[in-house]
């Protein structure tokens, strides 16, 4: 996740769920903890128990709200305009942790001259080009200096005209991705210019505080239709809850990344906690909630374009050889530097032997970006019939992405497609069982898909890890063979490879070597001849030239005597144990259980950890001691392995000739940023600021309160006659959609529903498809609890029973009253129980730094009565299309 | 307004099939039927006296069939002798009926076998377990947490008794002589009366509030039905009973009314188990009485 | 208290603290997993977020959800800002009570409930006959026939779980430990602490241990339950009775009516033959 990756280093949760309980006051936004992470949560109640706040601020109130100790009401689409209203806040009554910002965080950076502010630029920044809706972030640097971010799209040349992403995401429902972790290049050491006294008009704090003057509560008010007190109370409660003696964390999910300006969301409130000096501390911190199990292991050990094993950037055309490639993405200074020897390991681990030096790693078969590959454009180009096959493995499109009638009818322009799943979902099901067969848009006998249906193995079917949201990985053991024809996705992919091999071992055409150079030799074992994941994860892990089980990624060399498939877990496998599998029970440990499975890096619970200690190294406070220098020693210490190096002292100050880790001095926290410092100002790595700015969604019945600018200028959009967007505010159309709907998830659904629709259990806690909507909005329209309602956006309608609830408020927004309409989007077609699928309703349109679809806010309309069938459905889309000036669709 | 949980029930409402209230009469009739038997015998009329003998026979015979068939494992139907248990009236009126059923066959296969002796006296066991199998369900009904039922276990045994009565009185018109009938008649005639004073007093006792599911609603029609029954039995009797023909008639009224009843108070059971008010209001009462008694005493 | 073989284990049962329920379900779910219950419908009620319903003989945990929360405007200044004025959405997990004095277990005529050495309240589904009379007695609504096996079924505190010395599984589920498991006496003592902190913390208005008076109309219950507001609002018997506490006066009813049976009967029967 760049948001959290240009903020401190690495994209990924800053702390544990367990080290909720040390919080003096929990934020919940972009989050429905409670009822999605209902085990973490746990935490949060035992926080509560011990007398924390907990505040939930959130459109709707939920399960979370129903146990906080504060529940906040917000406009979906408007937490910029919150959370920089609690900046403002901060910053006007000067409540910020003065020595940690000074000393942690790029505050006192002067930029660049020739930079401009949203304030001067009527919601833009300096660098925007509208030919290219493209930012140039020359003038975003610090001043005489060059920076790339540690994360995120990277500055400078472009050449092939695509956009150089390190990071995407895969599918609508699979929730945010962790960003790309790029080596951040600081040029010449430290800042040149800068100001530690906060005062320079061009420092990065006076940039900050001119940056979110204008957010006062009353313009919150305005925005978020959140009353200006709730403002202050949620402001006041986290500044009386920060500083030496107390923390606050802040807990998020896809409530903020499923946005066209997300990734600002999160950057957002990592400015919040960098100004209250929260971050590293216990109690603190920025707990970044995953949307599934393992995503945060399928970002690590990436199912992403984009990225390789342990967020090293795919190489793009232009990376001719290694060292150019090297060259492009490594930075001078911090772990990043060492670019070259995880790289290598990771082809040694590939291609084994024939990974040498002579034959440069074997680095031309990697694949080259030249675009913009994610999901959602090759979905369009599917479409278009450019694609002729698809591998659709443990994903469901039909019904988890956005605008997911588009991804159905995509698919049945297929040669073939393959869906591995444990139920025919609707992914494998659309050609017979889709509202495209319904309305006759597609028919069965005219789809020249080829469908393969492979069942899979479940999770108790096979051994394996997953790595859970806190970057835990924690080992499973196979309780039982898959049953027929099941089988796991490594024996899936392993047993595909060899038959892949031997169909092309006669082959002479180059291309043909990047599979058959392979060094594709896993054990197997059973009556299946199941891939030993074990000996998978111990090549993970790596071994160096005596074959040893490496330790540390500290040991990974550049000249090709070690391997290791993913750097950041060098250290799982070490002294040749499985340190995932471990399971020493809580109770014979302390909090922190160290010795229950393995987290990266390197076992860190907690990230950034330094800054748990004052410049001088000791604990802010008794109470908040976590890691602190001993001096008799010459070591850090604590409760955690601290995230810093060992025996670095606080008071090191880097010669001038250093470089990568040592080039940062003992006050530098963030040790995988160039400067070492939190960004409060992100000179590099994001595409749309560096700077959060509150835009109003792609769809909004509002225009922007703050900016001539109304959305986000550089959001991926892909308008269509497949992809009609509602005209924002002031064009044609505004009152054809009126109200703002949101989607969500309930507790007793998994997603798509693959994996609870099918579950009968399951099915009978939330049988139908439902809609919220208030008692105001249900008097409006004439809805009644426990009938039906059609509610109908630019894409089409869908129908869902009624639930008519307090819960979801009206809004005045701007002076005018409008409504909520609340949709939890599990169910579809397949299954036990059915309904129609809320990501029909959805346009796809997209953060541009992580390509994740905007799902949390567009607008709709909601009529009572079901919805019509066939033809019926078609015409009553193409008139509310007509109403708003759309085209109509064929 | 008590409140109340969307409205849905508190306690459940039984189970039982139309196999039950069946047996209700059934069982009382069979019983006040023996005692009836023993009585006539010993004044010497033996003819209304076997009638009522095979009255019982056959409501012993036909009881268990019902009961069984109401069983969700009626092939587990022994278990019902598996224990004896004080606190089940369940179980006491299982036992009963058990004997019952032996004693009242046994004096038949006796008396068939010319064992008069031993008919006689197995005819007294009968009659005097008669009673309970005519009360048993009253008290049965009663210990439970059906509003209506329980806050009426003062009056339900005198309904079930007054039923009983009638509908004994009214087979033994049916099924004997005329001339040996009129201990019957008297009976069917008295226990008619009986039916409708002590229904109404047992909904008197109840209050206007307990009493509704038998004013309104599925179980009102019921008892409706069963209090013209019986008052038009009694009055038909009252003005032309000597008359074979129409005491006939009132017979067949009064074991009309007789299963009506049962139907109605089952049905009244079921409604208001249906209704959280009848279990939650005067329950809150009670507890607020409680509550502000205790808060007085300290 | 009455159990079978000797009371040398301590009685067990739940406590049940609503302030920690988040309402997952968890229990529902689990509960049905380890006891092979089957899903027993899918309709929605419309009635918040509870599809389930009620206790009946397939369903042995019941989430309840009551939503009172207040209406008006967004910018009410006092909506949202601190519970409880801005409305509350309380949830409570119910179960069977394994009361003291169990009403179902009293009028069970096959002894197919019985009271299991750990003082929990248990019906052997391979003696029970289905004559359903524990359904309509049970003061609480909890136990019920089923149709599929037509016996009777409820919640057995997981007895098999017991023997070995394992927790329910709803208790083993709960995330938050609102379902907390143990002996009856020391929950007892904890329901009280936990009572007496949150009056004192005065963060909930209505404040009460359901199930706990040992001199209540069950003898106190096995299973308590921390509610925020009356039990009729969660769907629970204000002042519930095991209806046997009375069973002495109704004998006697039945003995006076009987009197009067014979009685009527003798005095209608004089006068002999016509």
């Amino acid at each position: 996740m760049p948001g959290l990756g240009t903020s401190f280093g690495r994209g990924g949760a800053t702390t544990f769920q367990q080290d909720l309980q040390n919080s003096d006051c929990i934020l919940i936004m972009g989050s429905n903890m409670a009822e999605n992470h209902p085990v973490g949560f746990q935490w949060v109640m035992e926080a509560r128990e011990r007398g924390a706040e907990v505040i939930h601020v959130d459109p709707r109130f939920t399960r979370t709200s129903a146990v906080a100790t504060k529940h906040v009401r917000i406009r979906p689409g408007s937490d910029i305009a919150f959370l920089g209203g609690v900046i403002n806040y901060i910053i006007e009554n000067k409540r910020w942790f003065h020595d940690y910002v000074v000393n942690y965080t790029n505050a006192p950076v002067i930029i660049e001259d020739g930079f401009r502010d949203t304030e001067d630029l009527g919601g833009l920044f300096s660098g925007f080009d509208p030919e290219t809706d493209q930012y140039d972030l020359s003038t975003w640097q610090y001043k005489d200096m060059k920076l790339h971010g540690a994360a995120g799209r990277r500055m400078g040349s472009d050449a092939t005209g695509g956009k150089q992403e390190s990071q995407s995401q895969s599918g609508g429902s699979s929730g945010h991705h962790k960003g790309g972790a790029m080596g951040a290049h600081l040029e010449h050491g430290k800042p040149r210019h800068a100001d530690r006294t906060l005062r320079h008009p061009n420092c990065v704090f006076q940039l900050l505080k001119k940056h979110f003057q204008r957010y006062t509560p009353e313009a919150v008010e305005r925005i978020c239709g959140t009353p200006k007190e709730q403002l202050v109370a949620v402001a006041e409660a986290l500044c009386r809850n920060s500083g030496r003696e107390r923390t606050s964390a802040i807990c998020y999910s896809v409530g903020w990344t499923q946005h066209t300006v997300g990734v600002q969301y999160i950057r957002t409130a990592s400015i919040v906690q960098l100004l209250l000096g929260n971050m590293g501390r216990p109690g603190g911190g920025i707990l970044a909630l995953r949307g599934h199990a393992s995503i945060q292991g399928s970002t690590d050990i990436p199912t992403l374009y984009e990225i390789l094993p342990g967020y090293i950037p795919m190489p793009h055309a232009e990376h001719s050889t290694f060292d150019k490639f090297v060259e492009a993405v490594s930075s001078e200074n911090g772990y990043w530097a060492h670019m070259d020897a995880y790289t290598i390991s990771l082809m040694k681990a590939w291609y084994g032997d024939n990974a040498t030096k002579e034959r440069d790693w074997c680095f031309s078969y990697l694949p080259r970006i030249t675009g913009d590959h994610s999901i959602y454009p090759a979905m369009m180009d599917m479409l278009e019939g450019k694609v002729k096959g698809f591998l659709c493995v443990g994903e469901n499109p039909a019904v988890g992405s956005a605008n997911s009638s588009l991804h159905r009818r995509a698919m049945a322009n297929l040669d073939w497609l393959v869906v591995r799943d444990f139920f025919e979902i609707e992914s494998a099901a659309f050609w017979y069982g889709s509202p495209e067969v319904e309305t006759g848009k597609l028919a069965p006998q005219s789809i020249k898909t080829e469908m393969f249906f492979l069942p899979a193995a479940d999770h108790t079917e096979k051994s394996g890890s997953f790595t859970n949201t806190q970057r835990l990985l924690q080992w499973h053991h196979k309780a039982k063979e898959p049953d027929g024809d099941c089988r796991s996705e490594l024996w899936f992919y392993y047993h595909l490879g060899q038959r892949i091999r031997e169909k092309l071992r006669a082959s002479t055409d180059p291309k043909d070597r990047a599979v058959l150079d392979l060094a594709w030799n896993y054990p197997t074992e059973g009556p299946l001849a199941e891939p030993s994941a074990d000996a998978v994860l111990r090549e993970i892990n790596g071994w160096g030239a005596d074959g040893k089980a490496l330790p540390a990624y500290t040991e990974l060399k550049p000249d090709g005597s070690t391997t290791c498939g993913c750097w950041i877990y060098c250290g799982v496998y070490a002294d040749e144990q499985n340190q995932a599998a471990r399971r020493k029970p809580g109770d014979e440990q302390d909090w922190v259980a160290a010795e229950w499975g393995w987290a990266w890096p390197a076992n860190r619970r907690m990230i950034y950890n330094r800054a748990s200690a004052d410049p001088a190294g000791n604990p802010w406070s008794e109470r908040k001691k976590y890691v602190w220098w001993d001096d008799r020693k010459g070591e850090w210490t604590g409760y955690d392995v601290p995230d810093f190096k060992k025996t670095k002292s606080p008071g090191y100050v880097p010669p001038d000739d250093a470089t990568a880790e040592d080039a940062l001095d003992g006050i530098s926290p963030f040790i995988m940023q160039g400067d070492g410092k939190g960004w409060l100002f992100a000179p590099d790595g994001l595409t749309d600021g560096p700077f959060p700015t509150h835009y109003e969604p792609e769809e909004s019945p509002f225009p922007n309160a703050l900016y001539a600018q109304r959305a986000n200028p550089v959001r991926e959009r892909w308008p269509s006659a497949n992809n009609p967007y509602n005209p924002p505010n002031a064009e044609v159309g505004t009152d054809v959609f009126p109200f703002v709907m949101t989607s969500y998830r309930l507790t007793e659904h998994h997603t798509a529903g693959g994996m609870s629709r099918t579950v009968p259990h399951l099915s009978e806690l939330q049988p139908e498809m439902f809609c919220e909507v208030s008692p105001e909005l249900a008097e409006l329209r004439g809805l009644r609890n426990g009938d039906w309602a059609t509610i109908v956006s630019a894409r089409t309608a869908i129908e869902a029973r009624v639930m008519v609830t307090r819960r979801v408020p009206a809004y005045e927004i701007d002076a005018r009253r409008t409504h909520v309409v609340g949709l939890p989007y599990h169910w579809g077609a397949q299954g036990i129980v059915t309904g129609d699928s809320v990501n029909d309703l959805w346009s796809i349109s997209a953060d541009p730094n992580v390509h994740i679809q905007e799902s949390k806010a567009a607008t709709c309309d909601i009529v009572p009565g079901r919805r019509p069938r066939g033809r019926a459905l078609t015409d009553i889309v193409n008139e509310y299309r007509r109403r708003a000036g759309l085209p109509a669709e064929e | 307004m008590s409140a109340s949980y969307y409205g849905r029930p508190v306690v459940k409402p039984h189970v039982w099939k139309p196999y039950i209230p069946l047996y209700f009469w059934i069982g009382g009739t069979a019983g006040a039927a023996a005692v009836s038997m023993a009585l006539e015998r010993a004044k010497g009329n033996d003819e209304l006296a076997t009638v009522q003998r095979n009255v019982a026979l056959a409501g012993a015979l036909t009881a268990p069939v019902l009961l069984i068939l109401d069983l969700g494992v009626p092939l587990r139907f022994y278990a019902m002798l598996r224990v004896f248990k004080p606190s089940s009236p369940m179980s006491i009126g299982s036992w009963v009926l058990t004997a019952f059923g032996g004693a009242i066959a046994g004096a038949t296969v006796s008396d068939v076998l010319g064992a008069k002796p031993l008919a006689r006296a197995l005819e007294v066991v009968a009659a005097a377990l008669g009673p309970v199998l005519a009360t048993y369900t009253a008290v049965l009904i009663a210990d439970t947490a059906t509003p209506v039922w329980r806050e009426a276990r003062g009056e339900l045994p005198f309904v079930f008794v007054a039923s009983s009565l009638a509908g004994a009185g009214a087979c033994g018109t049916l099924f004997a002589p005329a001339a040996s009938a009129r201990p019957a008649r008297r009976m069917m005639t008295a226990g008619a009366f009986a039916l409708a004073a002590t229904t109404r007093l047992m909904e008197k006792r109840l209050g206007r509030f307990m009493a509704e599911p038998y004013r309104k609603g599925p179980a009102a029609s019921l008892k409706g039905g069963a209090d013209f029954l019986s008052i038009a039995g009694g009055v038909l009797m009252r003005a032309g009973g000597k008359k074979t023909v129409v005491a006939r008639v009132a017979a067949v009224c009064v074991i009309a009314a007789g299963v009506l009843e049962r139907f109605a108070v089952l049905s009244a059971g079921k409604v208001s188990a249906g209704d959280p008010k009848y279990t939650v209001e005067p329950q809150r009462k009670r507890a607020d009485e409680r509550a502000s008694a205790d808060a007085v005493r300290n | 208290m009455d159990t079978y073989q000797d009371p040398a284990a301590a009685r067990k049962g739940f406590f049940t603290d609503t302030t920690l329920c988040i309402g997952c379900k968890a229990c529902e779910v689990a509960c049905k997993e380890w006891n092979q219950l089957p899903a027993d419908g899918y309709e929605y009620t419309g009635q918040s977020y509870d599809n389930t319903g009620e206790l009946n003989g397939t369903t042995w945990r019941h989430v309840a959800f009551v939503e009172q929360l207040r209406g008006g405007a967004s910018n009410d200044p006092h909506d949202g800002v601190l519970r409880p004025e801005s409305g509350r959405w309380l949830m409570e997990s119910d179960v069977c009570k394994h009361c003291t004095h169990a009403a179902c277990l009293d009028v069970c005529p096959t002894g197919a409930l019985f009271r299991t050495e750990f003082g929990t309240v248990v019906v052997q589904e391979d003696v029970c006959n289905g004559c359903g009379y524990c359904v309509p007695a049970c003061p609480f609504g909890v136990i019920d026939k089923r149709d599929t096996d037509g016996h009777a079924g409820k919640c057995t505190l997981c007895y098999d779980r017991l023997k070995d010395g394992e927790k329910p599984a709803c208790a083993k589920a709960c995330p938050t430990e609102s379902i907390q498991f143990g002996d009856v006496d020391d929950l007892r003592r904890r329901a009280d602490e936990r009572v007496a902190k949150l009056k004192a913390d005065g963060m909930y208005q209505h404040v009460e241990l359901y199930g706990r008076d040992e001199n209540d109309g069950v003898g106190g219950m096995g299973a308590m339950f921390l509610l925020l507001d009356k039990p009729e609002v969660y769907g629970l018997p204000p002042d519930p009775v095991d209806a046997t506490r009375e069973l002495g006066a109704m004998w006697r009813a039945a003995g006076y009516a009987m009197a009067a049976l014979v009685g009527a009967t003798l005095l209608l029967s004089a006068g002999g033959r016509a």
